[in-house]
């Protein structure tokens, strides 16, 4: 069953060259899904255009069932942390979590003290005054002390030190194995590939690569050859992915799977085939290659 | 980042009506940032413990979300690990009960370490010729390492 479905999804700004364009990508239900992407490649319009923040331009998306701008069945199954983690500045930490038991709805009290252990943070502190890393706590006890089906989280570690990094992951794991669906974007290449189970790589608004996770490594490998002898290799043998040359040395991303890769060592003794994973192919795929706007 | 898990599972089995209780011990070793799926790295380390004999016939291992628990992954993906070692005739699963090792003879165990050796052996043969190691010479080294553990000189 899917959670999320994304169909010739398209949005572009005003006064902005920027446009995301979104074919197909479909998320699979009581899954983690990892949006990755360098700065300005359309995760964070992703995530609004699910919340129904931004409208698209054209194209189809469905969340649980509906349409993102049927609020009224989605919100009770909907928990969001957005990019901007500002809240009311003159609250301390203990009124904004009392507000929100008052007004948010499915508020789950036993789940906010639990919560609350995880993200140690004192009441009397005014949030004007808390850290980054603070306020992405404060937000994380918001997020998850609400009974949702899907979480969508806008670089819910950003700011964070190590282990409150481990403590926001292990709770999107927990959320998880209790059937929920998590979308979170994120720069740490680590985390996506320690924690999701499937992922999505965008570059300037085009999403260059999605699937399974250990799809992906099965299916991809890289090449590494001296420069020279690209030339030998006819191109219609290799599915290339991206390349990219340094010195005298090529790298070039590649699909196939295990077969395809030893028939090609057969065939070209000079070649060296190697496994890839999440940073080598994101590096691969953002410095150049991919699909060409 | 590594995972080294430990899993002692305690099983009740009931073969012609005798109760036994048999312990087995699990270790699966996760590598995230390796290119090798992680499905395919826990269903390599058991094909090893179950080849060399660490885990026997018809013992229980982890259920699903046992593993998946230890592990903090998706269940799915020791979903895919489990069903791969079940197509692969190393475990076979009795509804409600869980998964368990397969009964196999020495003959079939010997086959399934020569395909998984094969594999491993095509690997360091490419890195021999990748360094461009002449036959011969890789032939000796090899001949060396194999004297070396199982004895005598030839």
């Amino acid at each position: 069953m899917h959670a999320v479905q994304i169909k010739e999804l398209c949005k572009s700004y005003k006064n902005s060259s920027f446009t995301l364009q979104i074919n197909d990508l479909s998320l699979e239900a009581g899954s983690i899904f990892g949006l990755l992407g360098s700065n300005g490649a359309g995760k964070t319009s992703l995530l609004k255009l699910l919340m129904d923040i931004v409208r698209p331009d054209r194209g189809y998306i469905e969340i649980l069932g509906h349409r993102p701008s049927e609020r009224e069945k989605l919100q009770a199954k909907i928990s969001y942390m957005p990019e901007n983690k500002n809240l009311y500045h003159n609250m301390t930490v203990k009124k904004m979590l009392d507000y929100a038991s008052a007004i948010i709805p499915g508020w789950d009290n036993d789940k906010a003290l639990e919560l609350k252990n995880i993200f140690p943070l004192e009441g009397k502190k005014r949030i004007s005054t808390l850290s980054y890393g603070e306020k992405t706590q404060l937000y994380a006890i918001l997020t998850f002390a609400r009974s949702a089906d899907l979480f969508i989280l806008d670089e819910p570690t950003r700011g964070l030190d190590p282990i409150m990094q481990e403590q926001m992951l292990q709770l999107i794991k927990e959320e998880s194995w209790q059937g929920k669906t998590i979308i979170f974007s994120s720069h740490q290449l680590g985390e996506i590939e320690e924690s999701v189970d499937s992922l999505a790589m965008l570059r300037k608004g085009h999403m260059v690569l999605n699937g399974n996770l250990d799809d992906l490594k099965s299916e991809l490998f890289l090449l590494k050859l001296e420069k020279s002898k690209i030339s030998a290799i006819p191109p219609s043998t290799l599915d290339i992915i991206a390349t990219h040359h340094q010195h005298k040395q090529s790298l070039i991303l590649c699909q196939g799977g295990m077969e395809a890769r030893q028939k090609l060592q057969a065939d070209f003794a000079f070649l060296n085939t190697e496994n890839v994973n999440i940073k080598d192919i994101f590096l691969l795929l953002m410095e150049n290659g991919g699909e060409e706007e | 980042m590594q995972l080294t898990v430990r899993t002692i599972c305690i099983s009740i089995i009931n073969t012609d009506g005798a109760v036994q209780g048999v312990t087995c011990l699990i270790w699966v070793k996760v590598d995230f940032h390796s290119g090798e799926p992680v499905y395919q790295q826990i269903a390599q380390s058991m094909k090893g413990d179950i080849i060399s004999g660490k885990l026997s016939r018809d013992e229980l291992i982890p259920s699903i979300r046992e593993l998946a628990r230890d592990l903090k992954i998706n269940p799915n993906t020791v979903a895919r690990a489990y069903r791969e070692l079940e197509n692969e005739g190393y475990i076979y699963s009795r509804p409600g009960v869980g998964y368990f090792i397969k009964d196999s003879d020495k003959k079939t165990m010997e086959e399934k370490a020569l395909e998984i050796l094969a594999k491993e052996m095509a690997g360091i043969v490419d890195i021999a010729r990748n360094y461009q190691v002449s036959r011969q010479k890789f032939t000796e080294l090899v001949m060396q390492s194999i004297n070396s553990a199982y004895g005598g000189d030839e």
